[in-house]
């Protein structure tokens, strides 16, 4: 039926492929995407184009969606550098290593997955506000407040941002082929010389997705952000409470505004990181 | 001669000893600051004024309605999600098609 058709358009004919479904399962795909991701933010961005490109740049520099703005990225890429680092340790110690309690550990990466947001927001403010486990501590020791601070921001989206990091780089490392290590220390490489210029440069691909994961979602992050940062403007207001704000004043226009120039430093982001992989694949081979 | 290999010996496909347990107290100390602190902080409060007091939430008709919510939302959902997960990865990785590009991270 659709090799009959091709012609008569004028198009090239595709090539039959021997696998069946490829109608079927693109089309619903793109039905299924077009309804939840793609109309909702074309709206988004049509709301906003009332404004123009002049407007929206307007709104994106106004000073109080400017802090907003640097406090939610500038935090989240320090959360998701963090939980790069830690995510790479953590994933290598359960994966390489025997001990007593590393299926319990394994098991407990998924917490902040499996925790509502709003419960894991209130659990952090509790432990690290002044009078909580960690925050009396930490005052007393050092006199900082971490809770209704930056620093609270920061902690919340640490928690939210650990798994990403973890379970994208255990199934690359539980994968690695062994036999590029044993060849590494035949050829006389230390193990420390063999980890840093063998095994490490294979993660990196694995690294780079699980950061760009976690702080995506650390950008967008809500719930377990509002009730530990101190939303005070300027200081420690993320850009999703500030269109929570916009929202309740019926500015939906400026609402719309600052969630579009949010959605286009995040493509942004994610370009980046892509290219950064792009450039793995052509320097080691591999992505 | 012996079959034993020599006390001291270490595969060269493993870390030192004490790297390997730095390592594991690293990644123990992390995991439980970040996420084993908030769990026991979340127990803690619910039962600070004993189990009873806990239970007595649920006594609550607002309280079971929004469960409920959550619960059919999730029943709805997670099924929607797998079948469009399932179609959407069969066309991406077994055809190939302009703008497939756009649908890898």
């Amino acid at each position: 039926m659709t090799a009959a058709a091709f012609p008569v358009l004028g198009l090239p004919r595709r090539r039959p492929s021997a696998l069946p479904g490829f109608g079927p399962t693109l089309g619903f795909a793109l039905a299924y995407l077009s309804l939840i991701v793609l109309i909702p933010l074309s709206v988004l961005v049509w709301r906003a184009s009332g404004l123009g490109v002049g407007g929206l740049v307007a709104v994106a520099t106004s000073p109080r969606v400017r802090a907003a703005l640097e406090t939610s990225f500038y935090l989240s890429l320090a959360a998701a550098a963090l939980n790069a680092v830690a995510g790479l340790v953590v994933a290598w110690v359960l994966t390489r290593y025997r001990f007593p309690g590393r299926a319990i550990l394994d098991a407990m990466v998924d917490l902040p997955f499996a925790l509502p947001t709003a419960v894991a927001g209130i659990a952090l403010a509790a432990i690290y506000a002044t009078n909580g486990w960690v925050g009396a501590l930490v005052n007393d020791l050092f006199g900082i407040r971490i809770a209704f601070t930056p620093s609270g921001i920061f902690v919340a989206l640490v928690f939210i941002g650990l798994p990403f990091v973890v379970r994208t780089v255990q199934p690359v490392l539980a994968d690695l082929d062994r036999e590029v290590e044993e060849a590494s220390a035949t050829l006389g490489a230390t193990r420390a010389q063999t980890i840093i210029r063998v095994i490490l440069p294979a993660l990196v691909p694995a690294v780079l997705t699980g950061f760009a994961l976690a702080f995506a979602r650390a950008v967008g992050e809500y719930g377990s952000v509002i009730f530990i940062a101190g939303n005070m403007p300027f200081v420690s207001e993320i850009a999703p409470l500030l269109i929570i704000v916009q929202l309740e004043e019926f500015n939906y226009v400026g609402a719309t505004a600052i969630a579009v120039v949010m959605l286009a430093i995040s493509f942004t982001s994610l370009l980046a990181i892509n290219l950064v992989q792009a450039w793995c694949l052509r320097r080691y081979g591999h992505v | 001669m012996s079959d034993a290999p020599h006390p001291s010996f270490r595969s060269p496909l493993q870390e030192s000893t004490a790297v390997r347990w730095l390592l594991i107290a690293l990644a123990v100390a992390f995991l439980a600051l970040v996420v084993l602190l908030p769990l026991a902080a979340v127990f803690a409060e619910a039962l600070r004024k004993g189990p009873q007091a806990a239970l007595a939430a649920f006594d609550d008709e607002a309280t079971w309605s929004a469960v409920m919510l959550t619960l059919t939302v999730a029943a709805i959902t997670v099924p929607a999600n797998l079948v469009f997960g399932v179609a959407a990865a069969w066309a991406i990785a077994k055809f190939e098609f302009p703008a497939r590009a756009c649908s890898s991270p």
